[in-house]
């Protein structure tokens, strides 16, 4: 009898649970095709180092379920209101309190179970999709392939039961806690508007205005910075502009709908009074909320973009990063790497190499190189031989130096080396990814002498550069690493230091490894984001759906004060466009900025052309698609609910 | 002059072989600057005709002319604005935006009916005055007293001057003391602003205030009574005689009547 009454009241408050359903099961289908990226042997066959996105999926999908809890809650609480006279009824019938917490637990058991089913099918579709996506990042061919995870759908569950728990427990406390009389008259409180002075308003903006800028402010000193206090500055400045973002939407609602009454010219005109009305009690009752979406907007807009933007700069970046197939670096001067060109020899084919010395002057701050061993160099990768006067040298340095190298060459171009003067020009400046950082100088830059003066200086570091047939395999990092520590024994012709710094690069290693970290800043962008977006077109849709029983009254008002059905559709819209533009407005204004600074300093560096305009554009068209789709669910149920009753 | 006239008004509900009449061929007429009062019990069919004359609701059969205009004819898509120019509401539970102010409620309809802007707080400040409310005009619903409220709607209902306004059980939200000052209210509405009125209720003392009363029976007029030369105490007397012919009367009598 009870699960028959279950499922009548499921169809027949099917309106309520149309949102909330989408967003169980969207939740449970990003949950599940994350965890089946996470879980996927072949993703997880890609690189060493690949369990830097499998494990964050994994974080990030427990940091869902917990953040998803609290909207889960919050939507049970919207149909718990939406049903409490349904409830006192069944109480005044003499109904006890555990048998209609049993109705609500069989009603929501369903609701939850199907949408867990159709969630896994949905992420079953989408797990394809992003497997496919992650295979392609890595150059890895894969056909596109359905595959069902049994481990994925059952952590999925495991998270599902302590999101979908958590809202449960709030919800069947509060039935089990309120009395009928509060059941029966909730609804007809009257809500309470807060009146405060333009001048607290412009003050209470500034100061978040204030913050937020501060925050930008430390965001940009970001790139300046290249020590360890750089994290620290990011999380401050991040922290600072959220602050305040929500500090500022907490208010600026309210300012806004101030400033629009008191413009009595817009306001006497059309319908825009009610407007303002329905707009005024929105922002009443749903001011923190609104701050809250506007919050989780900006942080998820940011994520997004961030994520592709860095990805694509880290994937278009890291064959600058890794231009030579094996790189060995010693410092301090051996005789030679004969044993180390026959351990990789022995591996794979060894096209040709250039092992050679980078050099120091006491009165220059720079490594030093040889004219021969830099065309060497530029050989293995294929850039054209340079030539030098006898009185001349060049400097290869990264592009961010150029400016200040040209700026020193102007005021003077000399340099004395080892007692030689040499000159050098605007000219004379390289920038060509060579491993500036540690082949090519040591610091992004070097400077590059005739052989002959460069011989007359003391080695001090020693460079293999390695070109195999085949390109190499992963794996020899870990080989060569092994050998060189523990079974060479190079000849060290310097004063014995107790220390000797020493590096392994292998470019198929590097790029794999790589690859996976831009793997897991796209997909773990990507995947919190878009929960964000969908969390915060929920909490809006519930907010206004909430307000429906006051809503009918209202339109049903002005429907006697002669206001046509076709008018009041167009209200309606109007007031879900308004209330739904509200939180986006600056979190899109905040993306833009970020986009348009992030442009501006970081374009030089990513070798993709356009690549921030272009994922700017794709983070504002995901949501808008995603908010969109929120708006259309939201304006659909509002409307035909509003005006179903009221006419 | 005649401003409504019922012509054999039907209304039934339901289908056959259940089929319930509310009205039954119900006919009358109400002139300009008249203040008519319907009562009856109980399912006598008093809001279904205010809902056929309102034009929220359509008769089975039978004409109703509008200053001459047939209701009937006029199209569904100027219904809307049919009702804004010619009808002014007062409703039981006042019906007000608990959203805007008292003075935003009033201005909502000069508003709708889209009288010049810069008109529009002076004539909201006018009426307001008038109907004693001026000094609550900042203030929402929920922060003044139910009487205050139904004056506030009457000033809604008034201040496009409807050729008819309607009133369904307007006291029937107050307490007695509210009840006579929206009462005085409406009368002053009726004889200093030339306003013609229909009110439906089932309280003797609100309706000793109109100058001419219905009683429906059975979704027909009953019995029709004239206030005429009547001091209203006389009136309410002739009510209570009525209503206790009709059914019993089981309201009490103010002592101020």
């Amino acid at each position: 009898m009870y699960s028959r009454l279950s499922l009548r009241n499921m169809r027949r408050s099917i309106r309520n649970y149309v949102l909330y359903f989408t967003t169980l099961t969207l939740v449970c289908a990003l949950m599940y095709s994350f965890l089946s990226l996470s879980f996927s042997d072949d993703v997880r066959a890609l690189a060493e180092n690949i369990s830097l996105l499998t494990n964050g999926l994994l974080l990030f999908s427990v940091v869902v379920a917990l953040i998803s809890a609290f909207i889960t809650s919050y939507a049970m609480d919207f149909i718990l209101v939406q049903r409490k006279r349904e409830f006192a009824t069944y109480l005044l019938m003499g109904m006890e309190n555990g048998t209609i917490v049993r109705l609500f637990l069989g009603e929501s058991a369903l609701i939850g179970l199907t949408a867990f089913v159709c969630g896994t099918a949905i992420g079953t579709l989408f797990g394809s999709v992003f497997a496919k996506m992650a295979m392609g990042v890595f150059e890895v061919p894969y056909s596109y392939q359905l595959r069902f995870s049994f481990k994925s759908m059952f952590v999925s569950f495991l998270l599902f039961l302590l999101m979908y728990g958590m809202g449960l427990v709030k919800s069947i406390t509060v039935i089990k806690r309120t009395k009928i009389i509060q059941l029966l008259y909730d609804h007809v409180r009257n809500e309470v508007h807060t009146e405060r002075s333009l001048r607290w308003y412009a003050l209470y903006l500034l100061f978040s205005a204030a913050i937020m800028t501060l925050g930008g402010i430390l965001l940009s000193r970001v790139v300046s910075e290249s020590s360890n206090m750089a994290l620290l500055i990011v999380i401050l400045g991040s922290v600072l502009v959220l602050l305040g973002v929500y500090a500022f939407y907490r208010r600026f609602p309210e300012l806004l709908v101030e400033l629009l009454g008191r413009s009595k010219n817009r306001i006497y005109r059309d319908a825009n009074l009610f407007i303002l009305g329905e707009l005024r009690s929105r922002v009443n009752s749903s001011g923190r909320m609104l701050a809250v979406t506007a919050l989780l907007l900006a942080f998820s807009l940011a994520t997004m973009f961030l994520g592709l933007v860095m990805g694509a700069g880290y994937k278009a970046n890291i064959r600058a990063e890794y231009p030579y197939d094996v790189t060995v670096a010693i410092d301090t001067k051996i005789a030679d790497f004969d044993g180390v060109l026959d351990f990789i020899g022995a591996k794979s084919p060894v096209e040709d190499y250039v092992s050679y010395y980078l050099y120091r002057d006491p009165s220059i701050p720079v490594e030093i190189l040889a004219l021969s061993d830099y065309n060497r160099l530029r050989q293995q990768l294929g850039l054209d031989e340079q030539g030098l006067a006898g009185d001349q040298y060049l400097i290869h340095c990264e592009w961010s130096h150029r400016k200040e190298i040209k700026g020193s060459l102007a005021l003077d171009p000399s340099i004395t080396v080892n007692g030689k003067l040499l000159f050098s020009s605007e000219d004379l400046i390289f920038s060509e990814p060579m491993e500036q950082a540690r082949m090519v100088g040591t610091d992004g830059r070097a400077i590059i002498v005739p052989d002959e003066v460069a011989h007359s200086l003391e080695a001090s570091l020693s460079r293999l550069v390695v070109t195999l047939t085949d390109g190499g395999r992963a794996e020899l990092r870990g080989e060569l690493n092994r050998f060189i520590r523990n079974e060479w024994k190079p000849l060290v012709l310097s004063p014995p230091s107790q220390r000797v710094t020493m590096s392994i690069t292998v470019r198929a290693w590097g790029i794999a490894n790589s690859l996976s970290g831009f793997s897991a800043l796209s997909f773990c962008g990507l995947y919190m984001s878009v929960i964000f977006i969908v969390l915060s077109g929920t909490v809006l849709g519930f907010e206004q759906l909430a307000s429906l029983v006051r809503a009918r009254r209202a339109y049903s008002i002005i429907r006697h004060l002669g206001v046509t059905d076709s008018e009041r559709k167009g209200l309606i819209l109007k007031e879900l466009i308004i209330f739904f533009l509200i939180p986006a407005v600056l979190p899109c204004t905040l993306l833009l900025l970020l986009a348009i600074g992030s442009h501006k300093v970081f374009a030089a560096f990513i070798v993709q052309p356009n690549a921030i305009p272009l994922y700017a554009f794709v983070t504002l068209s995901i949501f808008t698609v995603l908010y969109g789709l929120y708006f259309a669910g939201t304006y659909v149920i509002y409307s035909r609910s509003v005006l179903g009753r009221a006419s | 002059m005649c401003i409504l006239e019922a012509i054999d008004i039907k209304k039934d509900y339901g289908v056959e072989p259940n089929i319930t009449r509310a009205l039954n061929g119900l006919s009358f007429r109400i002139a300009k600057g008249e203040f008519v009062g319907i009562m009856g019990a109980s399912g006598s069919g008093k809001t279904t005709l205010l809902n056929c004359i309102s034009s929220i609701d359509t008769p089975t059969s039978g004409q109703i002319y509008l200053d001459g205009k047939d209701l009937l004819d006029i199209k569904d898509r100027d219904l809307a604005r049919f009702r804004r120019e010619n009808f002014g509401f007062i409703l039981q539970d006042f019906n007000l935006l608990d959203t805007l102010t008292v003075q935003e409620n009033i201005a909502l309809a000069l508003v709708i009916n889209k009288v010049d802007t810069k008109k529009v707080d002076l004539r909201v400040h006018e009426i307001a005055e008038r109907l004693g409310i001026g000094d609550v005009l900042g203030k929402y619903p929920y922060q003044v007293s139910g009487g205050q409220k139904q004056r506030c709607a009457c000033a809604r209902a008034i201040i496009n001057q409807p050729l008819l306004i309607l009133a369904d059980e307007p006291t029937g939200a107050l307490d007695s003391g509210s009840s006579r000052i929206l009462m005085e209210t409406m009368q002053e509405m009726n004889q200093s602003l030339r306003a013609t009125i229909l009110m439906v209720t089932h309280d003797a003392f609100s309706a000793s205030y109109a100058s001419r009363i219905l009683f429906l029976r059975d979704g027909t007029v009953y019995r029709e009574l004239e206030r005429g030369d009547q001091t209203r105490s006389q009136f309410f007397g002739q009510i209570l005689a009525i209503l206790e012919d009709l059914g019993g009367y089981s309201g009490c009598i103010p002592d101020s009547v």
